[in-house]
């Protein structure tokens, strides 16, 4: 994936939500920022769709007690 | 016979809280000591805040009188320690390094409230990046925290007065945060030890919010022996936050008795040793061949693609530190520096079907990298930060573009293990060419800090990176001194 967060969109988001301190400079910084990252979570995303509902905080919580070193 | 303060604040935690309760020293005589070396290293290394000697040393009295009085002691009775400005105390202000930070606090964390039950004297409180946003130890608003080891270098953050304080013997230990890399990256430029504990084993009750997915409270001392009493003293469910772990709280000193036979210390084969500077790598490979003289066996582990974990975990960050933010952001951005507002802001960019796919993800991911990488080992052998510790001046960028390149870089090796939830260790090994600091890092299986501090006890017993530390002669070297 190519596409880039467009700063424009990242502005009109921040004014909408009050944040009318951002100006095209920081818009265009959010923007790049966040190209990254959402192009990251694309690249790492599982093929199937989740079909079972479920909490991912409580989940992470099970997760790591469940693989959790065994006591001595 | 009376032991010079010098003498004093060179003793590691567990030997000051020996020397107290057994009346070789005073806790008066311990304070007294941190604060002399304050007042001559603050004006240096600026690593702290605020500094509380007038109720610090009235609490040393009182720990001498239970001392005298023969009562029961706690695990770290009288012994100075100094923390992040960002864990609240009931009635006084928490800068969190910010011109924008709150009131005083209505109440008390429950990691000061454990220490105070432990004995431990709070000594004031220490710099940190503004809201902890930052992996360099710049602040506009404090001044920056500097290396005491070279004041023209970085002290690394975000808990950059943990580092600088403890590794110039100003105080026994200290609790940082670590959401990205905060308390290993400062350990790491400093010749000390910083631990990022399993998500979930610390309460972050009282604690300034980054991050409700990321944060995790951290802790910093000189030696492991001082680190597991640290953690014994802290670690632990608590009913103020659900995020803490019910599990019981091992014995981390006596995990200390095992040596490193047998333990099986593994080699990443991608990805972390990846974008290292040869004089890091020279340095975290000699504390391999230490380990592995040590009856340690080495072994390269296979691990899972990491390319993104920095990524989702920044996902996660921003997104909720935004949501954190808001509100102060609306009304106050101008208080913010220029490179923390953007950086607080960031959550702006990030859709919430992404953020939430970050969040959906990593019960998966953490499984798929725990049963890949610790099938193989115990512990996964790694660098913390993978260049020289750079110079305040190199890394001033504001809120330039190039920010994110230089954060990228910084918490390369630090931050995949805030998604995944993971301990690690930062571990000091030796110096880089520059003459700065540098450490391998260690991180293991959920839950598994005895194992990690068993590892770097191990390792400290055969070599002297960690009863190093700097002198202000090397200061004045560098023409910063008065």
């Amino acid at each position: 994936m190519s596409e880039k967060i467009d700063a424009t969109a990242v502005l009109v988001l921040a004014r909408a939500q009050g944040h009318h301190w951002v100006d095209e400079a920081v818009a265009g910084r959010i923007a790049a920022a966040a190209t990254a990252a959402v192009q990251a979570v694309a690249a790492s995303l599982p093929k199937e769709t989740t079909e079972l509902l479920s909490d991912p905080a409580a989940d992470f919580m099970a997760t790591l007690d469940a693989l959790a070193e065994p006591a001595a | 016979m009376s032991v010079a303060p010098d003498e004093i604040a060179g003793w590691t935690l567990a030997g000051v809280a020996h020397a107290i309760a057994t009346r070789r020293v005073s806790s008066r005589e311990a304070v007294q000591a941190c604060l002399q070396r304050i007042d001559r290293w603050q004006p240096h290394i600026n690593s702290f805040v605020t500094v509380l000697a007038e109720s610090a040393l009235a609490a040393a009295d009182r720990a001498d009188t239970v001392v005298a009085s023969g009562r029961a002691l706690g695990s770290l009775h009288g012994v100075p320690l100094a923390h992040k400005d960002m864990y609240f105390r009931r009635g006084r202000v928490s800068t969190m390094g910010s011109k924008a930070a709150p009131p005083a606090a209505t109440t008390t964390a429950t990691l000061l409230e454990r220490l105070d039950h432990a004995g431990a004297i709070e000594l004031g409180t220490l710099n940190m990046c503004e809201f902890a946003l930052g992996p360099t130890g710049h602040n506009e608003y404090l001044g920056h925290c500097r290396n005491p080891w070279n004041p023209l270098h970085v002290s690394c953050g975000s808990s950059s007065g943990s580092g600088a304080t403890v590794a110039a013997r100003l105080a026994y230990g200290s609790l940082g945060s670590d959401t990205g890399g905060s308390v290993r990256l400062p350990a790491s430029v400093s010749a000390v030890l910083g631990l990022k504990p399993t998500y979930g084993l610390l309460s972050g009750f009282g604690m300034m919010p980054l991050s409700y997915s990321a944060d995790t409270p951290g802790v910093f001392a000189r030696t492991a022996l001082d680190l597991a009493l640290l953690l014994k003293a802290v670690a632990g469910h608590d009913a103020r936050d659900s995020r803490t772990s019910h599990r019981a709280v091992p014995n981390y000193p006596a995990a200390l008795a095992a040596d490193a036979r047998g333990m099986r210390v593994g080699v990443p084969q991608a990805f972390f040793l990846e974008q290292v500077t040869p004089d890091v790598a020279r340095a975290v490979e000699a504390s391999l061949r230490v380990l592995a003289g040590l009856g340690a066996e080495i072994v390269p582990v296979p691990v899972p693609s990491s390319e993104h974990l920095t990524e989702l975990s920044r996902v996660l960050v921003y997104a909720e530190a935004t949501a954190i933010h808001g509100a102060r952001l609306r009304e106050r951005a101008a208080d913010y520096s220029p490179q923390v507002r953007v950086r607080a802001a960031s959550g702006l960019g990030i859709p919430a079907p992404v953020y939430a796919q970050a969040l959906q993800q990593r019960p998966g991911l953490v499984r798929q990298f725990v049963e890949t990488v610790f099938a193989h080992c115990d512990v996964l052998h790694l660098p913390t930060l993978g260049i020289p510790a750079p110079t305040i001046a190199e890394t001033d960028v504001g809120g330039a573009a190039v920010m994110w390149d230089k954060i990228a870089v910084m918490v390369r090796c630090t931050a995949p293990f805030n998604y995944l939830g993971l301990p690690a260790l930062a571990v000091p090994c030796g110096f880089t060419d520059n003459g700065l600091p540098t450490s391998f890092q260690l991180a293991a299986r959920p839950f598994a800090e005895a194992t990690l501090l068993r590892v770097a006890h191990a390792y400290e017993q055969a070599t002297d990176w960690t009863r190093r530390s700097p002198t202000l002669v090397s200061q004045r070297t560098h023409g910063l001194t008065r």
